[in-house]
């Protein structure tokens, strides 16, 4: 992804299929297609204890193309921000 | 004064030689496998005042943890009983300066003229401090000797008294003995070079250099800062710790916000999980050295090692957080806690630099755990000779390294905490403790899976021989990955490991003899090895029998990028190898392989990655649209933003999408 301009105007780009998903000054999560998986259909094999997981896999899509742009893992038992802003880059 | 610049390359050039000098010093003369080949050690200077002038290539979290003791020490003890020339104090305190207890350093004053002009220091990470046995304590009370400044060495002499009421608190006063003495040998290796140098240069030349080196590492790392875009950058890394109370493991999490603004950096912990009331805990010092850890290995690795490059680094850390607990919690596990911190850091750094541009320095993870818990590092017992043992086996040394933007992580690469460390000698810990390998590999399937995979790190089969009182620490499993992060597409960390007991059966020694045994996790339950052992309640350590089997894997590394773009050759190779399995190869990469034959079934392999792609476009959901229509991106009216920080993070790159036609044209690439 990248920051794209036209005239005075940015965005965030799909660098790859030209998908504009949100001024910079939000957050491209909430506007890609998100997919969670849960951790045991992401595992090999079950733990020891036969316990669940406890956490899940939230995907984050380009809904332009498809490209898996973020896999980042999340614990719902903890809460905080669902779809972690994780980069916001101060333009000139 | 004006200082000599060709001379002052010789003199820093001769410093950085002087501390590698006393590091492998160190190593030499002792004896203790976490020290003499897991190289968890180091040797430092300090300027008069404290402030670290260099560190070698050893542990790096002791170099900026020192720093803290001596300034203390002096704080504490300058006046009285004040020190000599000839003094040699050691210190062990985590709420002064290290980690935890097993954090020992020794710090040596050195003396010109009559006049102290510089310290050096060195430290171990160290076999044992006495104490409750690793997994049990609930206060620092509790984790053995703590000693906030003690004469080991009294102007010059060596006081026995004082060696022998440290050791002997411990179960394993050899190698602690060994360690102790070792350190004293390093000290005294690094003053005399230092003093060899003042002599070679004169004292107003040498400390004028060491002041330079602090000030030229601080408007180094403030050039390196302004070098980068401005911004925030936030992570999460998750892990796992006993709750007592409950009985089982609860998950914890470090949040980290990373703010850069011209040449400063602020890093800012708000958010993480609450102290706890076991030894996952890491005092405020020991996160300090950590961020010193993550920082000089990402940001900082090209600036000098010194304490000059934290200046434009402003921390804050939540007291009473699992990053800053309050006396007189225990912390035993602090460099776990740390290792999930250094993770945290690394993710912003990650995304920092490649927003800059600086591609070469941006890594996935080097921590990531598929899960924590079952049985830990740190085994007891008398062994065949009827010797006490009680320390740590460092495997976890042969970690994975992560993925970059240009090539797969390393498998078994080493620590970031220790550039200079090593793997456990097999021969020597079947020698010296209760156990031996069946085997330690490479663990298939715990990389993180991307276009580039992480390494995968490795794992171990080994079984209790020769001890009627084998112990091995035990945590409730922890059912989410931790210290895992991928970067821009890549998996946080693969899911292959296995942590767990096997009780085995009465012709166990009987297949061994015949000349059978596990060499892989999946082997051990499916030839009937043995079975599960899931100790109840919350033990913290549990006793095992002779032939009981366990099984563990250390960290990996994170992947880089969409598993859809791993080329097919290199998917291919990783499942020949043993890397990736071909049920992972399928689910992942969207690769069908033949098991057997290796072969790629092409057609398949096609449909089954269109498939993918199709399912992600058709089970994602959208939270919000986008205010522009799908196409407009395209236009020519829309271009590159002309900054260094333009692109956030790649999508783009050649991979097996040549073979596969996605829906739009512009995406095949």
């Amino acid at each position: 992804m990248e920051i794209a301009q036209n005239g005075s105007e940015r965005f965030i780009r799909c660098i790859r299929c030209g998908y504009l998903f949100c001024h910079p000054e939000e957050n491209y999560k909430k506007y890609s297609l998100r997919r969670i998986v849960d951790l045991d259909q992401a595992a090999v094999r079950p733990l020891p204890s036969q316990e669940p997981y406890l956490g899940r896999y939230h995907e984050y899509i380009c809904p332009g193309c498809g490209t898996l742009l973020q896999l980042d893992v999340f614990c719902p038992v903890l809460g905080g921000e669902e779809d972690l802003w994780d980069l916001r880059i101060d333009l000139i | 004064m004006q200082i000599d610049p060709v001379k002052y390359e010789m003199f820093l050039h001769r410093l950085w030689a002087i501390g590698e000098e006393g590091r492998i010093t160190l190593q030499r003369v002792t004896a203790s496998p976490i020290v003499s080949q897991g190289g968890e050690c180091m040797s430092s200077f300090y300027d008069s005042g404290g402030t670290m002038v260099l560190a070698c290539s050893g542990h790096l979290r002791f170099a900026h943890a020192t720093s803290d003791a001596i300034k203390t020490l002096i704080k504490w003890f300058g006046e009285s009983p004040g020190f000599y020339d000839g003094d040699q104090l050691f210190l062990n305190d985590p709420y002064v300066a290290g980690s935890h207890t097993y954090d020992m350093m020794i710090v040596k004053p050195i003396y010109y003229g009559g006049e102290l002009v510089a310290w050096v220091a060195t430290s171990t990470h160290t076999a044992d401090t006495g104490g409750i046995l690793r997994g049990a304590a609930t206060e620092i009370f509790h984790e053995g000797i703590r000693i906030s400044g003690l004469k080991v060495v009294e102007r010059g002499e060596f006081r026995e008294d004082v060696f022998r009421s440290l050791t002997e608190q411990c179960r394993d006063p050899q190698y602690v003995g060994l360690d102790l003495k070792a350190m004293i040998a390093g000290n005294n290796v690094c003053a005399r070079r230092y003093l060899e140098l003042v002599e070679k240069f004169g004292i107003e030349f040498v400390q004028e250099a060491g002041e330079k080196t602090i000030r030229d590492t601080e408007d180094m790392a403030r050039a390196k800062l302004r070098s980068l875009p401005d911004g925030r950058w936030v992570s999460r890394t998750y892990l796992t710790s006993l709750d007592r109370k409950q009985a089982k493991a609860v998950p914890l999490q470090i949040v980290c916000t990373m703010t850069k603004c011209g040449d400063k950096l602020e890093v800012d912990f708000s958010g993480t999980s609450p102290q706890m009331a076991n030894d996952v805990n890491s005092t405020l010092p020991s996160t300090r050295a950590h961020l010193g850890v993550a920082l000089t290995n990402t940001l900082f690795w090209d600036v000098p090692w010194s304490d000059g490059k934290f200046v434009p680094v402003k921390l804050s850390v939540p007291e009473g957080s699992v990053l800053n607990c309050k006396f007189p919690a225990a912390c035993a596990a602090a460099p776990v806690v740390g290792g999930i911190l250094v993770a945290a850091v690394c993710e912003a750094a990650a995304k920092m630099l490649y927003a800059a541009g600086r591609y070469e320095d941006v890594t996935a993870t080097w921590y990531g755990m598929w899960y924590e818990g079952g049985p830990g590092y740190i085994p007891a017992g008398h062994n065949r000779e009827g010797i006490r043992t009680a320390m740590g086996i460092y495997d976890i040394h042969g970690s994975g390294l992560g993925a970059t933007p240009y090539r797969d992580g390393v498998n078994t690469g080493g620590h970031m905490n220790i550039p200079s460390g090593g793997i456990s000698d097999v021969e020597r810990v079947e020698m010296q403790y209760p156990m031996f390998y069946f085997t330690r590999n490479q663990n298939k399937d715990g990389s993180g899976f991307g276009k580039y995979r992480g390494g995968l790190g490795s794992f171990r089969i080994l079984a209790v021989y020769g001890s009627t009182d084998f112990s091995v620490d035990f945590k409730p499993y922890g059912a989410i990955p931790q210290g895992s992060f991928g970067l821009f597409g890549g998996h946080p960390v693969g899911s292959g490991g296995l942590r767990a007991i096997f009780l085995t059966g009465p012709d166990f020694m009987d297949r061994i003899r015949a000349g059978n045994y596990p060499t892989r996790p999946d082997e051990v339950s499916g030839e009937d090895w043995g079975k599960v052992y899931v100790p109840e309640g919350a033990p913290g350590r549990v006793s095992l029998p002779e032939f009981t089997l366990i099984c563990d894997y250390v960290a990996s590394g994170g992947g880089f990028g969409d598993p859809l773009d791993r080329k097919l050759d290199a998917v291919t190779h990783d499942v020949k190898t043993g890397a990736t399995s071909p049920e992972m190869a399928r689910r992942v990469y969207g690769v069908v392989i033949d098991p057997d034959s290796f072969s790629v079934d092409i057609l398949r392999t096609e449909a089954l990655r269109r498939e993918i792609h199709d399912t992600r476009l058709r089970t994602g959901k959208l939270a919000r649209p986008s205010a522009r229509p799908k196409d407009e991106g395209r236009a020519n009216t829309w271009r590159s933003h002309k900054t260094a920080a333009s692109v956030l993070f790649a999508v783009s790159g050649a991979g097996i999408c040549f073979a596969i036609r996605r829906r739009t044209t512009r995406n095949t690439v």
